[in-house]
């Protein structure tokens, strides 16, 4: 052994060391490292299970919040068909009050037409006959003769009431 | 104002012959002159039996006359037959 260069004394020293510091390792280096290291260890599970749980609420955020846009523009499509609803029904009920009042000025207007009509009817036939009796005076002034009056005369005169 | 009496009587009494003269007054209008018989025909048709009587001539009349006999008048001629005429036109449909 001395002839490969080893020695004896030196390997069971070493050796010696070597048990040694293990013992000291194992005994009061080994647990506390271990210990920090499944700190480490804990920690960083601890830390993932936190992102998982952002991450999970963030997502729900986003979801909830896709959810209210959905129900923001539903309620803003059923706002805007109602205003076009009762936009159109106020049309309605416009056009149909119109209506009316164009059916009663027509009415009235017919009737304005028809009494100027008869009016005019009438003030027509008025001065026919006030034609034809002046022309009847006109006629009889030339042509009676004083026979022809004091004939016709005599026949009016019958019809004299008695005053007294 | 005080009026005296006599004089409200005399004046009273005045408007009433003038009212009464007004009354009684008749005129008789023709398209042509009567002749006496036509005037008595009318007097005794009439029943005047007093009173003054004014003729008078129209010839617009036409034919007939027109008795005037205080507010009432008695219209016989022939012009106005012809505006009853004319009248009935007017209200007939």
């Amino acid at each position: 052994m001395e002839n490969l260069g080893i020695d004896g004394k030196l390997l069971l020293a070493q050796l010696l060391n070597f048990a040694l510091f293990f013992v000291l390792f194992a005994k009061f280096i080994s647990k506390p490292f271990l210990k920090f290291l499944q700190q480490e260890k804990q920690t960083e599970k601890d830390k993932e299970a936190l992102m998982g749980k952002l991450k999970k609420g963030e997502e729900e955020l986003v979801l909830k919040e896709k959810q209210l846009r959905t129900a923001d523009k539903k309620a803003a499509v059923e706002m805007v068909e109602k205003a076009k609803e009762d936009g159109l029904r106020v049309r309605e009920q416009i056009l149909s009050e119109a209506k009316k009042d164009a059916e009663i000025l027509k009415e009235k207007a017919m009737k304005e037409v028809e009494e100027e009509r008869t009016k005019l009817h009438q003030d027509v036939k008025n001065k026919v006959a006030d034609l034809s009796v002046l022309l009847v005076e006109e006629t009889l002034q030339q042509n009676l003769d004083e026979n022809s009056k004091k004939r016709i005369t005599q026949s009016l005169l019958k019809n004299l009431p008695v005053i007294k | 104002m005080k009026i005296d009496p006599t004089i409200k009587e005399n004046l009273k009494e005045y408007f009433k012959d003038m009212m009464k003269q007004v009354k009684e007054k008749v005129i008789i209008t023709s398209a042509y002159e009567l002749s006496n018989e036509e005037e008595k025909t009318i007097i005794s048709s009439l029943g005047l039996t007093g009173g003054k009587i004014e003729y008078k001539v129209d010839p617009t009349l036409l034919a007939g006359v027109i008795v005037t006999y205080g507010s009432k008048i008695i219209d016989v001629s022939l012009k106005g037959q012809l505006q009853n005429f004319k009248h009935i036109l007017y209200e007939s449909a």
